[in-house]
């Protein structure tokens, strides 16, 4: 794993142009100290008492002037290293603040193309889909499936989708415009007013939030199901392994599920700790009709999530954690696949009120453009060819409390490259022999939720107890 | 004894010595604590190092020049000791041949108004 596939952390880019700035700063703090002294000793040492004293020893008092001199005055004097170290401190200054301003250029740049690119798709709407059936007969009548060329294509490029999203709420704005005509404003005001959302969408939020007009907010319905064997976690290999344990049991059938899993670690003197792991599963119920909303991991629910609203995918975390019996100074971690990962974010920042959760691993899903709840430490997997975590249209940010790996997992499907078995878990697991600084800080700071070979040897053991709760629509519409 | 003027520039002087080395302490761990890699990181660090070079440099010099000042001080106190015993005996001297000269007066009126008074 190189240095190229791990953004954020403790070597993230905020916190290098943070380290930079502070290290500009030190340096200017030097230069002026060294212009201090140099102007200290330039009043209390070129005095007259050397001038007086040459009558007594001349050669001496020129000698000693003559070393004074060189040491404040001379060409590497310290007034001439003070003024270069002044100088390296504005430089470094200069381009932390070059570096900020070209970021901020390209992305006005990038927000201009992705709004005129919104207005061309709709331009030319009847021309691609024209062009778009036209390839799909031709792919028909070649004997390819269509979905597998586009589905290899979109694959190919998954750069696209970045676009595409990106140009979404340009594009959906224009549509609406064109839709509704002059009457569009007066229209945009009375659903304001109603829904606090709009339809004439400036952000994907918004265009999400939109969408989502169409689904009534859901009610979780938290029931235990049961136990899982489990053992305590000693890497995020482990963690997204224990998720794939969870997603299997949607795949099976039933509604949505999540498990809590509650570790209580004991050393050999040490006091007892307990801490606990959610894992959310994706989304598994694809329904798009708005009548029929019975599970909450559900298209609705990543509307909701990609607009900041409300959750009830959300609330059923803090539903479980009660039943749990999770008390709110013991440590919590949310891993989450795909939607799970959109939860794990979102709840990490809406159960700060009762519960403690200082942890969020996320796989494949698309949280760059959610807020991340202060003090809680986020590492994001990311196949670069899986086109999901890419629906929020550009990259995580390299913040400091949040770690984004990238890797490759090319499948011959979509569906293949976001497939949490086949192309997480191995990723995931490769992390461990990673020592990349970022990741093994991040590991450090996990430490609360993980049982490594050093600790079991050392005589430390954990019971582990991992709770299975289906969540389901109380309040189907 | 240096003479005491001369010698608390000397004593500035080292205390700035100690000050620039101090800096240069500073600006060694600047760079150790910048978490950055890669070629402009790399350039960064040399540089600073070079500054780190200069000022332990600067340092140096003042070190010498609060020697210079401390051996001129020292000199000076030597050769003005020397002065001060040249006028003590100087001034010693003609005390000696002050008195001789008033005791010779002094014998000399004696013998004279002796003479006179015979």
């Amino acid at each position: 794993m190189t240095a190229d596939d791990v953004t954020g952390g403790v070597t993230g880019l905020e916190v290098e142009l943070d380290a930079l700035r502070a290290a500009a700063v030190a340096l200017a703090d030097v230069a002026a100290e060294l212009v201090a002294v140099a102007a200290e000793c330039g009043r209390g040492c070129l005095d007259d008492e050397l001038a007086d004293s040459a009558l007594l020893d001349p050669v001496g008092a020129a000698r000693a002037a003559a070393s004074v001199a060189a040491a404040l005055a001379g060409p590497r004097g310290l007034g001439a290293v003070a003024v270069e170290v002044e100088v390296h401190a504005a430089r470094l200054a200069l381009a932390v603040a070059r570096y900020v301003v070209v970021e901020r250029a390209t992305a006005t740049a990038t927000a201009l193309r992705r709004e005129v690119q919104g207005h061309l798709l709709v331009a030319g709407a009847p021309a691609l889909l024209g062009a778009g059936a036209l390839w799909w007969a031709a792919a028909d009548a070649a004997g390819a499936d269509p979905v597998e060329e586009l589905s290899e294509a979109v694959a190919a490029h998954p750069g696209l989708v970045d676009e595409l999203v990106g140009s979404l709420p340009s594009a959906l704005r224009t549509t609406a415009a064109l839709v509704l005509g002059p009457l569009g404003l007066a229209v945009d005001g009375a659903v304001r007013a109603r829904t606090g959302q709009t339809v004439l969408p400036r952000s994907l939020e918004q265009a999400a939030g939109a969408a989502g007009l169409l689904y009534a907010a859901g009610q979780p319905a938290v029931v235990r199901a049961g136990s899982l064997p489990a053992d305590a976690p000693a890497d995020v290999g482990d963690l997204i392994a224990g998720l794939t344990v969870a997603d299997e049991l949607v795949r099976a059938g039933g509604p949505s599920a999540l498990v809590v899993a509650t570790s209580v670690v004991r050393g050999r003197d040490g006091e007892p700790r307990t801490s606990h792991v959610v894992h959310l599963p994706g989304t598994h119920h694809w329904q798009v009709d708005p009548r029929d909303r019975a599970a909450l991991d559900d298209l609705a629910t990543n509307l909701e999530l990609m607009a900041g609203e409300q959750s009830a995918r959300v609330d059923s975390v803090r539903f479980a954690l009660r039943a749990a019996g999770v008390d709110d100074g013991e440590p919590v971690m949310l891993v989450g696949h795909s939607q799970g990962g959109m939860v794990a974010v979102r709840a990490a920042a809406a159960l700060g009120d009762e519960f403690r959760v200082t942890h969020v691993v996320t796989a494949g899903s698309p949280v760059s453009r959610m807020p991340l709840a202060d003090g809680v430490s986020v590492l994001s997997l990311e196949n670069r060819q899986d086109v999901v975590p890419r629906l929020d249209g550009g990259p995580n940010a390299p913040l400091a409390d949040h770690v984004t790996v990238l890797f490759d997992a090319p499948a011959p499907t979509l569906a293949g490259e976001h497939e949490l078995h086949a192309a997480y878990l191995p990723a995931a697991e490769r992390l461990a022999d990673s020592a990349h600084p970022a990741l093994l800080a991040w590991d450090d700071g996990a430490q609360a939720f993980l049982l490594d070979d050093a600790e079991r040897r050392a005589g430390t053991t954990a019971t582990v107890t991992a709770r299975v709760y289906r969540v389901t629509n109380a309040d189907p519409p | 004894m240096p003479d005491a003027d001369l010698d608390a520039v000397a004593r500035r002087l080292a205390a700035a010595s100690a000050a620039v080395h101090r800096c240069a302490r500073r600006l060694e761990a600047t760079a150790a604590a910048t978490p950055w890699q890669g070629d402009a990181a790399d350039a960064f660090r040399a540089a600073l190092a070079d500054d780190v070079a200069r000022v332990r440099g600067c340092a140096g010099s003042l070190e010498d020049a609060a020697a210079a000042v401390h051996a001129h001080a020292a000199t000076v106190a030597e050769r003005r000791e020397a002065l001060r015993a040249l006028r003590d005996a100087a001034l010693a001297g003609t005390g000696s041949v002050l008195d001789d000269l008033a005791g010779l007066a002094g014998s000399g009126v004696a013998e004279l108004v002796g003479r006179a008074v015979r």
